[in-house]
């Protein structure tokens, strides 16, 4: 036995105390992906050439891209709205996601010292370990990707959902955006229908909160689910296994990033709209129209 | 006649939504079975811990379901209004 399959925890491994706060792996590597996100921005805007060149062309061209992507789904005017919240989430999940393909995560860190003890087994000391047979599974990782947490992915779930609500009330006010879900009126304007329509306003209020549990048991699961299954063909399929399932979790940590990011954007674009005038639908639909009328200018064109 | 047809085909769309990118509509589809089965979970978990604190065992379980069914499937239906 060469080496040994790593234990596949869903909590995250405390790694340090900070001021008499344990701080796990994951929100390790959240400050690493923070880091290295200021870093890209920094280095991306730092020059600011009009004829942009090399790392600010892909910088801007990226962010270019989101914008693009968001005023596409929610039109023009609310798209510049709501674009910083929902790129931010795109850039800090892809990069988040990204890391459960480097190198070193599950790999490196600190000689698990109980799980030796409890094998009845002396643990090594010194500055620098090499862990191998039966012991190389014997660590507390320092990296691990950071939405592989529960918590962070929790908490990004209940930031949607919070800033979609504030959007609602910003946009329709607060008597129109509380009435979609309480419908005290329709008691009694709409006679037997009444009690339906209240009932129908407080299952929406449902289907809001269970939006907290659909977006971050999607993320956490697909992420957790990646870096297991990257784990395990590590150890059945060594140095083959992988070649087939980093670029599946490359693809998978990309899909993930937009999903979030496009899910939210519907939502904010559902609370937004009100159900008697949907301004934004006209708006975006006028655009289309535009669209169809020059693609089909270009086709005859073309013909 | 190819172009006639584009036309037609052009006019029959530009009454409808405009429809989602690929990307909007993996999003979409993704978040479709989460819709429904989540409400559905919940829902059964709650009937379950009802039925445990009174003493009506298969009632608020299958009230909890109904409610859970309900909520799913309105759910779905909201999703996809848009696009009706």
């Amino acid at each position: 036995m060469f080496w040994q399959l790593q234990p596949i925890l869903i909590q995250p491994d405390v790694i340090f105390n900070l001021f008499g706060f344990p701080i796990t792996n994951t929100l390790f590597c959240t400050w690493i992906v923070i880091i290295i996100l200021v870093a890209l921005v920094y280095f991306g805007t730092r020059k600011r050439d009009l004829i942009p060149s090399g790392f600010q062309n892909f910088a801007e061209w990226s962010v270019e891209s989101i914008l693009n992507l968001v005023q596409g789904v929610v039109g023009k005017e609310k798209g510049r709205k709501f674009f910083p919240l929902v790129a931010t989430f795109f850039f800090f999940i892809l990069f988040a996601n990204l890391f459960d393909v480097l190198p070193g995560i599950d790999t490196i860190g600190w000689v698990n010292v109980t799980a030796f003890h409890d094998a009845h087994l002396a643990a090594p000391t010194g500055p620098i370990v090499f862990l191998f047979g039966s012991a190389s599974n014997k660590i507390v990782p320092w990296f691990r990707p950071p939405t592989s947490d529960l918590n962070l992915t929790f908490a990004m779930a209940l930031i949607s959902v919070v800033v979609t609500q504030i959007y609602g009330f910003f946009y329709l006010g607060a008597g129109e955006h509380l009435g979609k879900y309480f419908q005290f009126k329709a008691l009694f304007t709409h006679g037997a229908q009444g009690p339906i329509e209240f009932f129908v306003g407080i299952v929406e209020l449902i289907t809001e909160i269970s939006r907290l549990l659909s977006f971050s048991f999607r993320l956490f699961g697909n992420i957790f689910a990646g870096s297991a299954v990257l784990a395990l063909f590590a150890f059945l399929l060594p140095a083959v296994g992988d070649v087939i399932f980093i670029p599946l979790e490359l693809f998978v940590a990309f899909v993930q990033a937009l999903v979030f990011t496009l899910l939210t954007l519907v939502f904010m674009q559902m609370a937004t709209t009100s159900h008697e005038h949907e301004e934004g639908e006209h708006e975006a639909e006028a655009e289309y129209r535009q669209n169809e009328e020059r693609e089909m200018a270009a086709t005859g064109r073309a013909s | 006649m190819d172009i006639i047809e584009e036309k037609t085909d052009g006019i029959t769309r530009m009454n409808k939504k405009p429809p989602p990118s690929v990307w909007e509509s993996l999003a979409l589809v993704g978040q479709l079975g989460f819709t429904i089965a989540i409400p559905l979970a919940l829902g059964a978990w709650g009937g379950n811990y009802l039925d445990g604190q009174t003493n009506h065992r298969p009632l608020f379980l299958l009230l909890g379901l109904l409610l859970g069914l309900i909520v799913g499937i309105y759910g779905a239906y909201r999703l996809f209004a848009r696009f009706f």
